[in-house]
């Protein structure tokens, strides 16, 4: 059984304890098995956003609004493994979660609230590119026109010497 | 205000997603030429800036200036930015920095239009 299909089984949701705070079932999940694989999955690639995403929907398709979410465990796993990870995604789905107030996901949104509060803690980093010289661009393009033009020059010189021989 | 904590000038930088561990490559120290102008494909200007307590929601503006040796003005950089972790850090990556002649190229940081800290770069002449 793949790890996806395990945290979403019966036997995971009640290794980790049904009726737990928000906070207990934190530390808990922060120690199983399972988080250490799906972190490694995920680093390593094996689990990509995309499957993470789907996996999501397919999940959220059993929602039933007055009924206890089946899988708020799961999600709670899910953003308690993802939480030390800068990526796009981690922070989207963790983020999201966090905003949601419904009570058929209870749990998970007050785990995720605690997730955002410790990646809160991680220093954000934010890139911008700009060209400093339109200039040197088209020096390097100069550059090239004149490398071209001598390499075409130096292929008729061959040609020449090659057809005077 | 936010307070820097550091400010270098690369010529790469990167940042695991996995680790949010930043790597610097090949920090700028001095450039040295046989021929004028000298065109540097890409250099980063990084700053990490830690939050103060009433940072919260305010918006600031951290400005990168190049004073490029021989030329009149510098040219200026603005990113503007929101402090909403702890540290906040900036790549502000410059491609194709031209340098005309022999100097001191320096690379300024302010924040909000104060200055905050520089890096200075020798540029010098390679003799043949």
């Amino acid at each position: 059984m793949g790890i996806l299909e395990r945290i979403e089984s019966e036997k995971f949701i009640f290794s980790v304890g049904f009726e737990l705070t928000p906070n207990a079932l934190y530390k808990v999940l922060l120690r199983t098995e399972e988080r250490a694989e799906l972190m490694t999955s995920y680093k390593a690639g094996i689990i990509t956003d995309t499957m993470l995403r789907c996996y999501i929907q397919r999940l959220l398709r059993g929602f039933k609004v007055g009924q206890r979410f089946t899988h708020d465990i799961t999600l709670s796993f899910l953003s308690v493994a993802l939480e030390p990870f800068s990526t796009r995604f981690a922070d989207e789905f963790i983020r999201d979660l966090s905003k949601l107030d419904v009570s058929e996901l209870s749990i998970s949104t007050k785990v995720a609230k605690l997730c955002l509060a410790k990646r809160d803690l991680l220093p954000k980093t934010e890139y911008r590119k700009f060209v400093f010289s339109t200039t040197a661009i088209d020096t390097y393009k100069e550059i090239d026109r004149i490398q071209e033009s001598v390499d075409k020059s130096y292929d008729r010189k061959n040609y020449s010497e090659l057809a005077a021989a | 205000m936010p307070k820097l904590e550091y400010f270098i000038v690369s010529e790469g930088a990167s940042t695991d997603i996995f680790t949010n561990r930043v790597s610097l490559f090949n920090v700028v120290e001095q450039i040295k030429s046989k021929d004028f102008p000298v065109v540097l494909p890409q250099v980063v200007a990084t700053t990490a800036w830690n939050k103060e307590a009433a940072d919260t929601d305010l918006d600031f503006q951290a400005s990168l200036r190049i004073y490029s040796p021989g030329e009149e003005r510098p040219k200026e950089f603005p990113i503007n930015f929101k402090m909403e972790r702890s540290r906040h850090r900036l790549h502000q990556t410059i491609i194709y920095l031209q340098v005309t002649q022999v100097g001191d190229l320096v690379f300024e940081i302010l924040l909000n239009g104060e200055h905050v800290a520089s890096h200075t770069v020798t540029v010098e002449k390679e003799e043949a």
